[in-house]
């Protein structure tokens, strides 16, 4: 996958466990261990807006695209 | 009256369709039997053998091909009790349906070279018929299995 998703980067900076995540964000902690884990096909902006705004940072933080060649 | 799921019209439908699967079970076993007692009620049981043999072969191979019809359509109906009619195991399911009842016309089809009546017509068509739509209902699912995988993988 050519986007690579550091949401476990940014979890470990705010010291904030994947349970804890996920109820604040208001998805279930299997949704979230997908989205940890790059197994997401995609992710809705409502989404992304919940977790950006309760981890306190920019989509870019946790959103990466690399090349693949 | 709902649709899906326990307690409703599917998980109902099913009940029927074990009941019906036992019937053709008691059937299929005791068709000879059965066989001989219908025509000799209908008073046209005769010494033609290739005829009798014939129609008994009929109804062997149909027979056991809408055992195994019922068998798939149970299956079907215990994902939509558990709300999950969207796998890949009924696509398959369907695609096998969907053999079978080409496989039932086939066989009536010969019936109407052999012995033909009215009501031979309108099996070979409602079967044939019903091939094709079981084959792109298959197909229609197929693609509904592809829309709700992405959907899962969405977060």
């Amino acid at each position: 996958m050519a986007i690579i998703v550091n949401l476990d980067v940014m979890m470990a900076k705010r010291k904030i466990g994947l349970s804890q995540l996920a109820e604040k964000v208001g998805i279930t902690n299997a949704n979230l261990s997908i989205l940890k884990n790059n197994k997401a096909k995609a992710v809705r902006f409502t989404t992304l807006e919940a977790i950006c705004r309760e981890l306190n940072c920019q989509p870019g933080d946790i959103l990466e695209f690399r090349n693949d060649d | 009256m709902k649709y899906s799921g326990r307690n409703s019209l599917s998980a109902y439908l099913k009940i029927f369709i074990v009941l019906i699967m036992a019937v053709a079970a008691v059937v299929i076993i005791g068709l000879p039997i059965f066989f001989k007692m219908y025509l000799e009620w209908l008073d046209i049981f005769t010494s033609n053998v290739i005829g009798y043999n014939y129609l008994l072969t009929v109804l062997y191979i149909t027979g056991i091909a809408s055992f195994i019809l019922l068998n798939e359509l149970r299956k079907i109906f215990n994902t939509l009790e558990n709300c999950n009619p969207f796998v890949i195991k009924n696509v398959k399911s369907l695609k096998r349906i969907s053999i079978l009842c080409f496989l039932i016309g086939i066989v009536y089809t010969t019936k109407i070279f052999v012995l033909n009546s009215f009501m031979t017509l309108i099996i070979v068509f409602i079967f044939i018929v019903c091939g094709f739509f079981a084959l792109i209902l298959s197909d229609v699912f197929n693609q509904a299995v592809k829309y709700k995988d992405d959907n899962d993988l969405t977060i």
